[in-house]
């Protein structure tokens, strides 16, 4: 729940403070539109670019952000670790054009909660605003390929390598083949909370994972050797 | 490509008979050996020792014939050892003091046959070098014999000489002329490869005229649309919500297009295999109605193209079944590589059923099941079906995948 300017009727949950950033005003109009019309969040900033993202952010403290990623000055990836760092309570939301998976890998490293297609409809796009509201890693099985390609190679040797258990293996193959977290609960006969916590520890895996390339590349580049040396 | 193992065959057919043409000189030179050794007048010093030393020969030459591995480095040297101790042996066998002056020698031509095999299989300077190692072991043969090399004759002394200049030069240009057959071959094959590459080459740039073809088929008319009926629009004063609608519609088709036409540009693709994931994905772009289709993929997927076309074949069946029988309202189909075999599989999330071949088989149901089958066991891979009637669908066919 948010802390923010609570609505005098009381007897709905808050309404969710949104910020939506993406460099064409007609897009942007439309899913202000939308989500407005749902009556389940309102529009409290939006921005046009990467480095707006970022001041906005900061001013409008936001429970969560809409993210494009294909933007002017500061891409939406780069933006989304900034404004995780400044940040570390507000949702990211990525919602991209198809194809963008690359990016979107990225995104999730850097600390987005979730991401849906551009093209997906106006009742799934506030479903899924909800959800990453309410805490849960909103996948699509295209994602989920992308991550276990990134996080399943066989032959690891080096054990501070963040690699996936077995059973987030399993999970992050059925989400690959379309099951949604009921279902996945059911076939593995867990809850969908558990399912679900999963799918964050993934999440926080890919985050991991990150940090131990950079640690990697910085030591190939002797970085971290000492001065004195 | 066909021409390619051809090619890389050439030089190693030569190899092989080359290497037969060796195994026959050096048996004609074994039997040689024996007609002398038991023919020999004066008859052999030490004649065990000279048959044990044939009889090494034999077993060494039977080893190189029989042993399925070609020679290698170490049964070069090999040779090489036996070859100079049956040289160095022939100065303890035959009678002291006669070497090279009655009969021929006990090793008769068996001798020349290594510094051949030396200058064939590692060229101009191995060839030498074993022709050098033997002629030094025959000239040792003759101290051996109890001819000190101080009181060798003219005649003797030329006789050696010319003998150690034989050794040198029969390794010597069985070794150049092998290098060129080799420099001539390597040379043909990259000739070869390079007028293959020409014609791959070639093909790409065909394929790039079509995809212009397209585009101008496709997105240049519909943006000329597009503009016409804007202009159109414009002038109407209650502009119809409908009409801007249907103009949206058909930039976001378009856009779809062209967004996938840019991301199937295939990255370095590994000769004659192709990606599975892009071929789905567009199979799930162009597929009649059927409910929405998601793929998903680790990594791009690679199998050889005619194996890719049998997959995707079983992959529409799959999908035709699911829109016709299944009332599903979601496909997926994910493709993965694991453990030396290719797992697709498609999913819907429509009404099932029970699942029991000879039931389906008896209802005339079995149909489209059967045929996904036959084509995956065509390629020596395996279909598994799992669902239950309100559970929807699950096809995983795996295809096992040869990668060098």
């Amino acid at each position: 729940m948010t802390t923010g300017a609570g609505s005098a009727d009381g007897d709905q949950e808050e309404r969710i403070r949104v910020m939506i950033v993406d460099d064409h005003p007609v897009w942007r109009d439309g899913i202000r539109t939308d989500l407005e019309g749902s009556g389940m969040a309102e529009v409290v900033a939006e921005a046009s670019d990467g480095g707006e993202a970022i001041e906005r952010a900061r001013e409008a403290m936001p429970d969560l952000i809409l993210m494009d990623l294909q933007l002017p000055t500061v891409n939406g990836a780069e933006a989304t670790r900034r404004i995780m760092e400044e940040t570390p309570h507000v949702k990211v939301l990525v919602l991209s054009a198809s194809g963008e998976e690359a990016d979107v890998l990225d995104a999730v490293k850097a600390g987005a909660h979730g991401y849906v297609l551009k093209s997906t409809g106006s009742q799934d796009l506030i479903e899924a605003v909800r959800r990453v509201h309410r805490g849960e890693p909103v996948f699509t099985p295209s994602l989920a390929g992308l991550v276990l390609g990134e996080l399943r190679h066989p032959g690891r040797r080096d054990p501070a390598e963040p690699v996936l258990s077995p059973r987030e293996t399993e999970v992050l193959r059925l989400v690959a083949k379309g099951y949604t977290y009921r279902e996945i609960a059911e076939k593995l006969f867990i809850s969908t909370k558990t399912v679900q916590n999963h799918v964050q520890n993934i999440l926080s895996k890919l985050q991991l994972h990150r940090r131990y390339e950079l640690m990697r590349y910085a030591i190939r580049r002797g970085l971290d050797r000492a001065p004195e040396e | 490509m066909e021409g390619h193992d051809h090619l890389a065959s050439e030089p190693e057919r030569g190899q092989r008979q080359l290497w037969t043409a060796f195994l026959i000189f050096r048996w004609g030179s074994i039997a040689w050996m024996i007609v002398l050794a038991a023919s020999a007048r004066p008859p052999l010093h030490r004649p065990a020792l000279g048959w044990i030393a044939i009889a090494s020969a034999v077993a060494w030459n039977a080893w190189l014939t029989f042993t399925p591995a070609r020679p290698h480095r170490g049964a070069l040297w090999g040779d090489l050892a036996v070859t100079a101790g049956l040289v160095l042996l022939s100065g303890v066998v035959i009678a002291p003091g006669r070497i090279g002056i009655e009969g021929p020698a006990f090793t008769t031509f068996y001798k020349w046959s290594t510094p051949m095999a030396w200058g064939a299989a590692r060229g101009l300077g191995p060839g030498l070098l074993a022709g050098a190692t033997l002629a030094a072991a025959y000239v040792l043969s003759r101290p051996v014999n109890g001819l000190p090399l101080g009181d060798l004759s003219p005649g003797q002394i030329q006789n050696i000489a010319t003998t150690v200049v034989i050794f040198l030069a029969i390794g010597a240009a069985v070794g150049a002329v092998s290098r060129m057959q080799q420099r001539a071959s390597r040379q043909l094959r990259e000739v070869m490869q390079e007028a293959l590459s020409e014609r791959e080459r070639a093909g790409r740039l065909q394929e790039r005229e079509k995809l212009a073809r397209e585009i101008h088929d496709s997105v240049l008319q519909v943006l000329a649309l597009v503009h016409k009926r804007g202009r159109q629009l414009a002038k109407q004063e209650p502009i119809p919500p409908s009409a801007v609608l249907e103009l949206a519609g058909m930039a976001a088709a378009q856009e779809d297009w062209l967004r996938s036409l840019i991301l199937r540009q295939p990255v370095v693709e590994p000769r004659e295999d192709a990606s599975l994931r892009a071929a789905l994905e567009s199979l799930a772009r162009t597929v009649a109605p059927t409910p929405p289709i998601t793929v998903s993929a680790v990594g791009p997927v690679w199998l050889p193209s005619p194996v890719l076309k049998e997959v995707l074949a079983a992959v529409r069946q799959a999908v035709d079944n699911v829109a016709q029988h299944a009332a599903a309202t979601r496909i997926s189909v994910f493709a993965e590589e694991q453990n030396g075999h290719v797992l697709v599989t498609v999913r819907d999330d429509g009404h099932g059923f029970r699942y029991d071949e000879a039931a389906l088989e008896r209802d005339g149901k079995f149909g489209i099941l059967r045929s996904i089958k036959g084509r995956i066991e065509d390629l020596e891979g395996s279909v598994r079906v799992e669902t239950a009637p309100g559970r929807g669908t699950e096809i995983e066919l795996s295809i096992p995948v040869v990668r060098q």
